[in-house]
């Protein structure tokens, strides 16, 4: 399983679109993916679910990817949200 | 592979789905019926059966406003079991979660339960962050049938 850190930098959080964009992304890979926020742990491949994290600017998460390419799903989910989801 | 018809009565249904366009980036298997205020159940019955006529011999889901309302009966006349399903209770989440991925497997039986059980599992009554117990997550993926 690979852990990576990382916080919610776009000026919008992680908002409707910024979500989707990132569970497009998940649903790439096959390794399970979850996001974690103060413990609470939703999967990053159902977006009503990572929308209920509710974060903001400034939110420290921890991604969790587990599975034959979990390396991949990491690097390219931590890429997508420190790049602001393309914003800003 | 089923296709989804938004049918509502006045611009509520384009107005869904230009917005779950615009959040999800895409939503090729969905399309907008918005019925006139005044149709009669007759009119409806033909424009949903036109648009459905025009999404050809695919499976079809029919997400509708109101239950109860001219689009629900007008769907529900429409409606083989199998074939040609019918949700009501339409939401921006519903129509959101048809353009992300996950349930382009499913027979559109099986669609219109995983997206009833969505679309009911989307209301929340919010708190503000810390006031209580955080909402349960909308876990991937749901079991139906």
């Amino acid at each position: 399983m690979v852990e990576e850190d990382v916080e919610i930098s776009n000026r919008l959080g992680l908002h409707a679109r910024a979500a989707a964009k990132l569970v497009h992304q998940a649903a790439r890979f096959k390794s399970r993916i979850a996001l974690v926020r103060e413990g609470e742990e939703v999967d990053a491949k159902s977006i009503l679910g990572v929308l209920l994290l509710a974060a903001p600017q400034g939110t420290a998460l921890k991604l969790r990817c587990d599975g034959e390419d979990e390396e991949a799903a990491a690097a390219a989910l931590t890429g997508l949200i420190r790049d602001k989801f393309e914003e800003d | 592979m089923f296709r989804t018809l938004v049918v509502t009565q006045g611009a509520l249904a384009s107005e869904l789905v230009a917005a779950g366009k615009r959040i999800a980036g895409t939503l090729s298997q969905c399309q907008a019926v918005s019925l006139g205020w005044d149709d009669d159940l007759a009119t409806a019955r033909e424009r949903i059966a036109s648009a459905m006529a025009e999404a050809g011999p695919s499976e079809v889901l029919l997400l509708v406003d109101l239950f109860g309302s001219t689009p629900c009966q007008a769907a529900l006349a429409l409606a083989e079991p199998g074939r040609v399903e019918v949700v009501t209770g339409a939401n921006l989440p519903m129509v959101v979660r048809l353009g992300c991925p996950g349930g382009e497997s499913l027979s559109v039986s099986e669609a219109a339960e995983w997206l009833t059980a969505k679309g009911q599992g989307s209301i929340q009554h919010a708190q503000p962050r810390g006031a209580g117990s955080a909402p349960a997550p909308c876990a991937e993926p749901v079991e139906v049938g």
